[in-house]
């Protein structure tokens, strides 16, 4: 079956510093795979390579087939198949929530300003903010903000999504509206690499967990394998530290 | 939609912008450019030139009138102030200028004149309450102002000043109203005028004399001055002009309009040999 | 002494117009070449960089009236209303890119990786995302700005644009200094109402394009 995303030996330094020494996985249609890890591995780092908003000093990076690190490719046309959803949501703040959404479809797909409305009107149904059309993102909850920019991404259909640590800028009362709309991406058959601490949501909906710690990818596997019997010992280090932070009634409750 | 309106204003000012520039440059174009000329105006030098209520008035607006009335000239006037007259010309902005020019050996080197119309002395103006005399306003310690680029003016600078033992400070001025302003108030203790301002700066205002009267040797006139060679042709135009105003008594006339009981020098008035337009056969006038 | 003003006003209300047409002129040319100029300094490469800081040096570090001169004796057959509109404009230009350039970097680098992630173009996203946000930035600083370009028209009398204040000389010139104070104090107050009329027109406008939610600055600052 053809990869939807195929990454392959990535490496990334800043000065001096190598945050990325040889990253490779790849997903398939409809994945959603999970990052964890300590803070400062490269997680989000990782990200931003696939888009190439940080350009990888070595390694290639396949949206189904097309070479997104080739210095030939569109990159523009490239990164509208991709989307992503950032950790402190940057949204538009002079645009309503709606235009927040149609914006990139008519500037970007060319679409209508008709179409483009009704498209992002669906689209923040989807995400239950339909009432918040006319809304800035001033006006916001944290959460809402963040349902919004996944309503962004959305209205590009993508073909993969990145998600970096969408909830750790949210008050903890926040974080369950963004998980629902997450876990019903996944469901529906979106493909979706998450970078988060949201054990609970890797748990529910990850087809693969992968952990990375020093820019390396330590140990990946199906979550009822990795949280339960992880073969690393340094993965079973980093669980226990997460276990607990988070408790383990997060873990239930999710 | 508050997008929009902002990209609304900005287009509706660079539209504005457009209009406005091409609109100057369209009304500059709409004159034909072969019969008329640009008159530059110092309308700050009364009584020969400047501005009331938006009308050009003085000796040498009313002359150039009716000089371009009888000569058939179109003239289009744009004011300027006074240092930046004479580079105008000498640059070609302008054609000729119509206000007290004097004929200097100087300036005749970057300009050419018509013939003379008029003559002037020097006087030297003080605080009617000063002690100061003709001498005394020139030197020992006093500070003397006066019109920067005027020709009295110049001749303190260079006559006077250098000397040390005379011991005088200088204060320039853009126009000779403001140096008898400060001369009020005390900033400076003497202005050196011409004698036809300096007259009747005194008679408005009763706090300042007249100290002195200099006679200048040779005589210091007044004349038109136009583009170095002349390039529009106006002198010859121009000379006859002067000749019919004086001949008509039209220039008595305005004159007196201006200065009353002033004395006519007969036209042309002194020619200093130093300006080539003044060497015979002078244009447009016959032999 | 009254008499000569009041029959003079109208004609100097004329001047007022002069000046505001100059100052409308000249500082739309100096914000669509001052945005240009900030744009070209924030996301530019060196060389743009390099053009834009070099333009903005010498536009600042000139005289206004050295610059009017230049333009007046150095374009022929430019008439004095262009020359000062030009003069003064790219001065103008050059002050205003520096607002410009302050407002749009005051925009968190979100806004245009959000922008370039969704698939906008550099030139697509400063249209769109930066500089609708940047102009509403600006506003504040810009109204300093005007003030200070409002009173500079005065400057254009040296090449010849009769605008307001040469106006007045022309007034205390033929009445022979009679009434010098009196004749600019009524100048100074037409300057000040203008100038406060453009400044409550700009925070109107302010208001009016101000985002809800965010924090607006306090009217008279």
């Amino acid at each position: 079956m053809a990869l939807t995303l195929v990454i392959e030996d990535i490496h990334k330094a800043y000065g001096n510093l190598e945050v990325l020494k040889g990253i490779s996985f790849g997903m398939q249609k409809g994945d959603t795979k999970v990052v964890i890890g300590p803070s400062g591995t490269g997680k989000s780092t990782l990200l931003r390579c696939i888009n190439r908003l940080s350009p990888p000093d070595k390694g290639q990076v396949w949206l189904e087939g097309e070479e997104i690190t080739h210095s030939k490719s569109n990159i523009n046309q490239l990164r509208a198949k991709i989307g992503f959803v950032f950790q402190d949501f940057n949204l538009f703040s002079h645009l309503t929530a709606l235009k927040n959404v149609s914006i990139a479809p008519m500037k970007v797909m060319r679409m209508k300003k008709k179409e483009a409305a009704k498209l992002a009107m669906e689209e923040l149904e989807r995400v239950g903010l339909g009432d918040k059309a006319d809304a800035y993102p001033a006006q916001l909850s944290g959460g809402q903000q963040q349902r919004v920019s996944i309503a962004r991404a959305l209205a590009m259909s993508p073909k993969l999504i990145l998600f970096d640590e969408p909830t750790s800028a949210l008050d903890p009362e926040l974080i369950g509206e963004v998980l629902e709309v997450m876990i019903n991406l996944a469901k529906d058959g979106m493909t979706m690499l998450v970078v988060s601490h949201e054990m609970g949501f890797a748990r529910s909906v990850a087809d693969e967990v992968i952990f990375m710690e020093q820019g390396v990818i330590v140990e990946q596997g199906p979550p009822q394998q990795l949280f339960a019997s992880p073969k690393q010992p340094r993965t079973r280090e980093f669980l226990h530290k997460i276990t607990e932070l988070y408790g383990e009634e997060r873990e239930k409750g999710n | 939609m508050r997008s929009r309106s902002l990209l609304a204003v900005v287009g509706v000012l660079s539209l504005l912008l457009t209009t406005i520039v091409v609109g100057n440059v369209s009304l500059q174009a709409q004159f034909d450019p072969e019969s008329t000329y640009i008159v530059g105006v110092e309308a700050t030098f009364p009584p020969w030139a400047w501005v009331e209520k938006g009308a050009f008035k003085g000796i040498a607006v009313d002359a150039i009138r009716e000089i371009a009335k009888s000569e058939g000239i179109n003239l289009k006037y744009q004011e300027l102030p006074w240092p930046s007259l004479i580079p105008s010309l000498a640059a070609g902005k302008i054609d000729l200028v119509v206000t007290a020019v004097s004929v200097t050996q100087e300036r005749a080197k970057v300009l050419d004149y018509t013939i003379p119309w008029w003559e002037i002395n020097r006087v030297v103006l003080v605080r009617k309450d000063s002690n100061l005399n003709g001498i005394t306003a020139l030197c020992c310690g006093v500070t003397v102002g006066g019109q920067g680029g005027s020709t009295d003016f110049e001749w303190v600078k260079q006559e006077l000043a250098p000397n040390p033992g005379l011991d005088i400070r200088l204060r320039e001025f853009e126009d000779p109203v403001m140096a008898v302003e400060d001369l009020k108030i005390g900033r400076v203790d003497s202005v050196v005028i011409d004698s036809d301002t300096g007259d009747k700066l005194a008679a408005e205002h009763p706090d300042i004399r007249v100290a002195a009267r200099f006679y200048a040797y040779p005589p210091e006139p007044y004349a038109i001055p136009v583009t170095k060679g002349d390039p529009q042709g106006l002198l010859p135009k121009l000379n006859h002009g002067i000749m019919e105003l004086y001949t008509s008594g039209k220039w008595a006339e305005i004159v007196h309009k201006y200065i009353p009981g002033a004395i006519i020098l007969p036209i042309p008035a002194y020619m200093p040999e130093y300006v080539g337009s003044y060497q015979h056969p002078i244009p447009g006038l016959e032999e | 002494m009254y008499k000569v003003i009041l029959e003079e006003l109208p004609y100097l209300l004329q001047g007022v117009l002069v000046a505001l047409e100059l100052l409308l002129a000249f500082i739309s040319l100096g914000f669509l070449v001052g945005a240009v100029l900030a744009v070209m300094r924030v996301y530019g490469n060196r060389l743009l960089v390099l053009l834009a800081i070099l333009i903005e040096r010498f536009f600042r570090g000139v005289p206004a009236v050295v610059l009017l001169f230049l333009f007046f004796y150095g374009l022929s057959g430019v008439p004095p209303f262009v020359a000062a509109v030009l003069g003064l404009g790219l001065r103008s230009a050059a002050y205003q890119s520096q607002i410009f350039k302050g407002a749009i970097q005051a925009i968190e680098s979100g806004q245009m990786t959000a922008a370039r992630a969704l698939g906008m173009g550099k030139l697509k996203a400063i249209r769109c995302i930066i500089i609708p946000q940047a102009l509403r930035l600006a506003i504040g600083p810009w109204s300093n700005e005007f003030a200070s370009e409002l009173k500079d028209t005065s400057l254009a009398y040296t090449i010849g644009v009769i605008e307001l204040l040469r106006r007045a000389k022309y007034i205390v010139s033929y009445t022979y200094g009679n009434n010098t104070l009196l004749v600019y104090g009524v100048c100074a107050l037409m300057y000040l109402v203008l100038v406060r009329t453009g400044n409550v027109i700009l925070y109107r406008l302010e208001r009016r394009l101000a985002i809800p939610g965010f924090e607006r600055r306090e009217e008279g600052g």
